[in-house]
């Protein structure tokens, strides 16, 4: 068995848990270089368009003024400048990534240090670290669950910020919002600006887009448009969608309020509450973001690890456990209990744990405590204890110490 | 047994290998930013000189006009356009290259991620087993658990967003609290020892070391700017000074290092440390809870960092020793598949497991006391007294 300092400094939490804190800012920084690349090559193509002009004017005719070259000369200073201010933004933005993705290493090196340390749990720093891991998990919940203001709010109060993932869900929130209100504009944007990643993931998503938005033509009775439309944008599918395109050809054929399937399911809304799940998934994925929040992940394995079979039997709960309180109580109810191989007891009086230095000690009534707790309460009363739970009273020397192996 | 370990490579291969993974990602990152930081310069140099460059031969032309010597020979007009459309070319390809060669240094940074960081926690379950329908106890716990980190405004926000069922009436309990943490995180005591005295005989039962806490504030602080004033001051320790007595001498010893700022770099610096605020505040929400009648510490910040710590052992175990039967935590519905051992500071009930029947006990199958002071359960008592050959090891 290897010492748990020496397995933590092999497997440091952050190890474990901190993929996605660092992956989130890196795939930022990834998207940033590859919209930084495609403005920068505009503009040089730009620039090169330009300068090609008066290579073509000063040769097409010999006596060109040098009135227009220096005009055209003129121009390509223009583009050049625009050159400039264009890569000095993307760059900027990059550097700025940079310096998030430094920001999180540096949160991260603090706890390392302190996995280094061997400093204990209760260690100070370490309680404020792992608050401030707390209020991330929290943050990130609160972002997916939707209460934007409350996650921003408390984002702001315990001094996290960078630390959190704000900028992808402000824009999944913009996008979200339009396409609650049935548009498919932002979303589509979106789409097309991430269209290579979108296609290495296999995302269906613009597909989908269109498709409804051929279905509203068709639902608005603009049928020839819809016609229209779907060459437009149908013609290029691949294969796989093609049982799709024949199922929404087949839609031109049936009124809104059909009852014939699978016509029926396409001309319902909810098919705009399925987009919004899907655009969600795939910004996720894009950006490397856990399907699920670490918030609820860690919870479930949290609440599971510390559930027994005390926390629902009333005479047994203690007011520290959190298991014990009553919301937990029920969030954890389906949850598997923890495994216990060893015993561990804890006294009732003191809430100290019992052990070779603190052993339990039974009394004639059956009920076990600590030596400690029950000394003290022997020595301010005489020698005599008085059983908290039932309250019958024993001399010290009747108790009979317990050996746990 | 780290230094031990440490001296001989073939143990430390087995045993103690460190995890630098964080600083592969770090010396990748500082790469990448060392690498676009050059190529911005660069590509500043590149472009300043080229509109420089391109400037000057526009001039060049306009001055040509200007003196009007005609005929120029074509010839070296397009000789010298040629070198000028030459020399843009290059410069602008170049910084389209120089850029994308960031790309490599870019896409190391992620590499080095997935290689040091655990990617596949599918282990820690599948699905979420908190349903939808329980989101709403979810959030009154977080709003719970912002109403103690004195975070009762964002609480408030919380409650409208999420449409809580809660009036004010359940945050008034926390609205002292909070003004009292303000005025802490301000550096103002003064609430928190109105609130100190108020309590005092609730707080000396817990043996709460809060007041004593709060006087060490101010008599430090007094101290670095009138040592006279702290040593009046100092009086306000005879109340605890029994309990505190240790801390009471290193307190007093500071008089010995209270000129000049000397204090900072004495033995007693850590008084000056500013976490004391911070600690302080976390002591005031404990004892104010606790008052209540509410758990001393949050139960969603116990439960996060106990799941922090049982998502890490069971993902630990999963990677070093490949358990067979840790494909998924939730697989077996009744218990996790193995023991997590937390801590002490997570132990909130007495576990009893029979060494005999490596079972918990149960209200039905409780533990028995041997006469020889061992403990084993009743059902293995009962299987070794039926048993043809009682096991000595334990009657």
């Amino acid at each position: 068995m290897v010492d748990k300092e020496a397995a933590r400094r092999e497997y440091p939490d952050i190890r474990a848990l901190e993929h996605s804190t660092l992956k989130v800012p890196y795939e930022i920084l990834n998207k940033k270089f590859r919209t930084a690349q495609k403005a920068i090559d505009r503009e040089v193509a730009n620039v090169l368009g330009g300068s090609n002009d008066i290579l073509h004017c000063s040769s097409d005719s010999q006596n060109q003024s040098i009135d227009s070259v220096a005009d055209f000369l003129g121009g390509v200073v223009q583009k050049l400048t625009a050159l400039k201010r264009k890569a000095d933004d993307c760059y900027q933005q990059e550097q700025g990534c940079i310096k998030n993705c430094k920001l999180r290493i540096s949160h991260l090196q603090d706890r390392m240090d302190q996995v280094r340390k061997d400093l204990p749990e209760n260690d100070f720093t370490v309680t404020m670290w792992q608050r401030k891991r707390c209020n991330r998990f929290i943050v990130d919940h609160l972002l997916r669950q939707g209460y934007y203001k409350a996650a921003i709010d408390l984002m702001e109060e315990s001094d996290i910020e960078g630390l959190c993932n704000i900028e992808i869900f402000t824009v999944a929130r913009k996008i979200e919002a339009s396409l609650q209100a049935n548009n498919i504009t932002l979303c589509l944007n979106w789409c097309i600006d991430n269209r290579s990643r979108l296609k290495k993931i296999k995302s269906t998503l613009e597909f989908n887009l269109r498709m409804q938005e051929f279905i509203e033509l068709i639902r608005e009775g603009k049928r020839l448009d819809a016609v229209k439309y779907a060459r437009r944008h149908f013609s290029n599918i691949d294969s796989s969608s093609c049982d799709l395109m024949k199922r929404a050809m087949g839609l031109l054929a049936f009124q809104i309020d059909t009852n014939c399937q699978p016509y029926q399911d396409m001309y319902d809304p909810q098919r705009w509450k399925m987009l919004l799940r899907q655009f969600r998934d795939d910004i996720f994925s894009l950006y490397q973001l856990k399907e699920r929040s670490m918030f609820s992940v860690i919870l479930q394995v949290g609440l599971a690890s510390l559930k027994t079979p005390d926390c629902y039997d009333e005479n047994k709960k203690s007011l520290q456990c959190p298991i014990c309180s009553s919301n937990f109580n029920e969030i954890a109810r389906t949850l598997p209990f923890s495994h216990c191989s060893h015993s561990r007891l804890v006294c009732r009086i003191s809430g100290e744990e019992m052990n070779g230095n603190n052993p339990p000690m039974m009394l004639p009534n059956g009920m076990v405590y600590s030596e400690k707790a029950l000394l003290k309460l022997a020595d301010s009363n005489h020698g005599t204890v008085i059983c908290p739970r039932t309250n019958t009273s024993y001399p010290f020397s009747e108790l009979k110490r317990v050996f746990l192996l | 047994m780290s230094a031990d370990t440490e001296s001989k490579p073939d143990c430390e291969e087995k045993s103690t290998k460190e995890w630098k993974g964080l600083e592969s990602v770090s010396n990748e990152v500082e790469k990448a930013a060392t690498k676009i930081n050059v190529a911005h310069q660069q590509y500043h140099q590149d472009i300043d000189g080229l509109i420089e460059y391109v400037a000057n031969v526009q001039q060049q032309f306009t001055a040509l006009k200007e003196t009007d010597q005609d005929p120029i020979s074509s010839f070296s007009i397009i000789q010298s356009l040629t070198r000028t459309i030459e020399r843009i070319k290059e410069t602008v390809s170049k910084i389209s290259s120089n850029h994308k060669e960031l790309h490599s240094s870019i896409s190391k940074i992620g590499k080095a991620i997935d290689k040091n960081f655990v990617t596949d926690d599918h282990i820690l379950g599948k699905e979420d087993v908190v349903d939808a329908n329980k989101q709403g106890a979810l959030m009154e716990i977080i709003c719970e658990h912002l109403l103690r980190l004195g975070c009762i405004d964002v609480g408030r926000t919380l409650i409208k967003e999420a449409e809580l069922d809660w009036d004010e009436s359940r945050l008034e309990p926390f609205m002292e609290l909070n003004q009292i943490l303000r005025a802490c995180r301000d550096h103002n005591l003064d609430p928190a020892m109105q609130w100190v005295v108020q309590h005092k005989p609730a707080l000396d039962a817990r043996n709460s070391p809060l007041e004593f806490m709060l006087h060490r504030i101010k008599f430090i602080s007094l101290l670095q700017d009138n040592e006279r004033r702290a040593l009046e001051y100092a009086r306000h320790f005879s109340s605890c000074s029994q309990r505190h007595q240790k801390e009471l001498q290193k307190l007093m010893a500071c008089f010995l290092f209270s000129k000049n700022g000397r204090l900072s770099t004495s033995p007693y610096a850590t008084f000056l440390n500013p976490n004391i605020w911070m600690e302080v505040c976390d002591v005031i929400v404990s004892d104010a809870c606790a008052l209540m009648g509410l758990p001393c510490e949050s139960s969603l910040a116990i439960s996060l960092n106990a799941g922090c710590l049982a998502a890490t052992s069971l993902l630990m175990l999963k990677s070093q020793l490949k358990y067979p039967h840790l494909h998924d935590v939730w697989s077996n519905a009744d218990e996790l598949p193995i023991e997590i051992d937390l801590g002490p500071k997570y132990r909130f009930h007495s576990a009893f497991a029979c060494p005999v029947m490596r079972s918990r006990s149960t209200e039905a199958n409780p533990p028995m006391r041997l006469s020889c002071g061992h403990a084993i359960s009743k059902e293995a008592v009962n299987k070794l007294l039926t048993g043809s050959k009682p096991n000595l090891d334990y009657m």
